[in-house]
């Protein structure tokens, strides 16, 4: 009872504390969300003198019947599976790499978190300059080696930008994800493996039945941040092609900034982020289960 | 103790909205009491205009003891930026910077500059004869814009590699451009691939970058792009000729790098000043960044060349200022902007070799003022003149959106997803939709 009391005189310490954060949290995410959502519903031109109308979900209805939306929200599924697939496959295998004992490993740790640590803005500009068709240096390289006879165009494929796109995508965020299922590495007892080693179990046995279960939890995590942070990736499309060529590499983030900020047209704009915002919340959902429950 | 909690939400909303309240009533209380002379302006700052134009302010504000302060925007999002200041009130502007190209959607916040409003705001009144009409032309009845620095299309060339081409003449028709680029693409190291092209131009989709090109291709052809209310002419049997003859300089003729349809102004200019492409088609500034590279001395410029039926035509767009009609302080953001369209402002924006103002007593002065090299003065005249002569000024009803459409059914075709005429017809039938929407 005692225990009981001193909880209830102390919660309203532990809600003035919590409240700032809340607040804040409360004003610049809750409300712009909910602010977005109300937007979506209306047809809202800031540039036009016309006032704001209610016209309910007939912004989503423009979105799903709009050919260029639908290939663009084709276009950022397979861009997020697939950089999240290559992302967690090469942040496994490196962090397993950094688990092992070898001379300049922490070198390589080091150089490794770069490509994160650079700003998406300076990628981007940089891989453009690199994938130049005419004059980047991959294509030099490649032509030199052999590998290639004629300049391959990586920018204005269509098909092949995307890839590009998803391929340097991979390459600034495997490293947040190495460094996500290293610490989960890290936290795995080595008796467990001792004790498989005793029992026969080869190594991939060990990955597989107490490597890849333990890092469930620090999978999860990885997963819900970048699985979110790629279904709204707009840096590097907008810098290297605009979602050229053709419409190729238009994604939803581009698309929305397109409409919303360009554009003006806010309803339509809100409409493409509202549904961003739900396919992450669906997205994330199973895993903030994974990651919240309690043991 | 939930209730305690969401009491304590509510309170420290409540402590927000008062101080909000109090700061704003603050702000009223300080305005009505007379206070130092201040200006709020918008610069645009990733443009070559707002050095000088910062430069310029900043002496008139000196001399007149007015501050100023700058509110930087840059050029994809100063648009949204002023629509949004025009709704909230916040920041409260006295002078934006735009490029003209968007005045259909920033006019209706924006002091008309004929006098109705206010007869000392009066364009006409400062222009002195000497002013580029065409700068700051009427829209919707109005003009809403102080021209400050003057774009329009140059078509540039390397004289060195026509010389050792042996093209004598330079290109003044479509044709000519066509042989001429022909000649000019070639492998120069005997790898088997191309890496000097005969033609490149802004070709990313985007507002100012693919439709531009295609703009100056329409007008060189003697078609339209818009009528006097920004709506869409472009797919006329000129619009679609242009589109085509741009398509297959890339795809059929193979003049243009096929990753032109990414380049934008930065890869166009890092292309032409490392030797890729032996002719241009480009904003004026160009020229200017010749000085001090390898290609100094050997770039040629003239107008942009024209179809057989077509003529010599350029498109005009100028970085202007404008009032805003929130703007507390008119006549004094009128002095300001009075001043940056002034003889002695644009002469020493023309002495930055990177601008050109709208005056042309500004030039002359110039010339008298700052050592200007003599080959640089010839290149404005030509400018100044091309402007003058041939150039049409292009707004598009809602432009942020419509261009955006339009590039991307330019893209399309570059791309050889759709005929040139089915993309223009798509691209007019979508805006149009947009329009009446």
């Amino acid at each position: 009872m005692d225990m009981k009391e001193t909880a209830r005189k102390t919660q309203p310490i532990v809600y003035a504390y919590l409240a700032p954060g809340i607040l804040l949290i409360v004003c610049f995410l809750v409300v712009p969300i909910i602010q977005g959502f109300i937007y979506s519903l209306y047809n809202y031109n800031l540039a036009s003198t016309a006032p704001k109308k209610f016209i309910g979900f007939k912004n989503f209805l423009n979105l799903v019947n709009d050919s260029k939306y639908i290939q663009t929200f084709g276009q950022t599924v397979f861009f997020v599976a697939f950089a999240l697939f290559f992302e967690f496959l090469l942040g496994f295998l490196f962090a397993l790499l950094l688990k092992q004992d070898f001379v300049g490993k922490q070198f390589l740790r080091g150089i490794m978190l770069l490509p994160w640590m650079m700003p998406q803005v300076v990628t981007a500009f940089t891989w453009s300059w690199i994938l130049n068709g005419t004059s980047g240096v991959l294509n030099q390289i490649l032509l030199k080696m052999g590998i290639i006879t004629k300049n391959i165009e990586w920018l204005s494929t269509p098909g092949l930008a995307l890839c590009v796109i998803t391929f340097i995508d991979v390459w600034t965020f495997t490293p947040f994800v190495t460094l996500v299922l290293y610490a989960g590495l890290q936290g795995i007892s080595q008796q467990l493996y001792e004790a498989a080693t005793i029992d026969g179990a080869g190594v991939f046995q060990q990955i597989f039945h107490i490597t890849m279960p333990m890092l469930k939890s620090s999978a999860s995590v990885a997963f819900l941040m970048r699985s979110m942070m790629a279904i709204r990736t707009f840096d590097s499309v907008w810098i290297i092609t605009r979602g050229g060529p053709a419409g190729t590499t238009e994604l939803l983030g581009t698309y929305a900034y397109k409409k919303g900020l360009i554009g003006f047209n806010i309803g339509i704009g809100s409409a493409a982020t509202t549904i961003i915002f739900f396919l992450s919340l669906l997205m994330s959902l199973r895993f903030i289960g994974v990651v919240l429950k309690k043991k | 103790m939930k209730k305690g909690f969401f009491l304590i939400v509510i309170m420290s909303l409540y402590i927000c909205g008062l101080f909000a309240q109090g700061n704003q009533e603050a702000t009223q209380v300080a305005t009505s009491v007379e206070k130092p002379k201040e200006l709020t302006v918008a610069v645009v700052v990733n443009t070559s205009d707002v050095g000088t134009a910062r430069k310029s302010m900043d002496v008139w504000a000196t001399k007149n003891g007015v501050k100023i302060n700058y509110i930087e925007e840059n050029t994809s999002t100063y648009a949204s930026s002023y629509v949004l200041a025009s709704k909230t009130q916040n920041p409260r502007f006295d002078l934006i910077m735009f490029w003209d190209f968007y005045l259909d959607q920033l006019y209706s916040m924006l002091t008309p500059l004929d006098g109705s409003v206010n007869p000392k705001l009066d364009i006409s009144k400062i222009d002195n004869g000497d002013l580029l009409r065409s700068g700051y032309s009427n829209y919707k009845g109005h003009p809403y814009n102080v021209p400050y620095g003057l774009d329009a299309y140059v078509f540039y060339y390397r004289k060195d590699l026509l010389d050792a081409a042996g093209i004598k003449k330079v290109p003044e028709t479509w044709d000519e451009l066509l042989a001429a680029a022909q000649k000019l693409t070639k492998d120069t190291n005997g790898d088997g691939n191309i890496d000097q092209w005969g033609l490149a131009t802004n070709g990313i989709p985007g507002q100012v970058f693919n439709t531009y090109s295609f703009f100056n291709l329409v007008l060189t052809n003697g078609g339209s792009v818009v009528d006097a209310n920004g709506k869409p002419l472009f797919n006329s049997p000129a619009g679609v000729e242009a589109l085509q003859f741009m398509v297959d300089l890339r795809n059929k003729y193979k003049v243009m790098p096929p990753d032109v349809i990414t380049y934008d102004n930065n890869k166009i200019n890092e292309g032409f000043l490392s030797g890729k492409f032996a002719m241009l088609l480009h904003w004026p500034y160009m020229y200017g960044m010749t000085y001090g590279t390898p290609l100094e001395g050997k770039v040629g410029a003239s107008a942009v060349p024209h179809s057989a039926k077509g003529q010599g035509a350029t498109v005009l767009n100028a970085w202007s200022f404008g009032i805003p009609m929130m703007s507390q302080n008119k006549e004094l953001a009128w002095d300001l902007a009075s001043y940056l369209i002034s003889t002695e402002a644009g002469a020493f924006e023309f002495s930055q070799r990177k601008d050109w103002p709208f005056r042309a007593s500004a030039y002359v002065e110039a010339g008298k003022q700052y050592q200007i090299p003599a080959d640089f003065q010839e290149f404005s005249k030509m400018v100044f003149k091309i402007a003058d002569d041939h150039s049409q000024k292009i707004i598009m009803a809602r432009g942020g959106e419509t261009s955006i459409i339009l590039g991307d059914y330019i893209d399309l075709a570059m791309n050889g997803k759709m005929g040139a005429k089915e993309a223009l017809d798509a691209a007019v039938k979508d805006i149009n939709a947009l329009l009446n929407n």
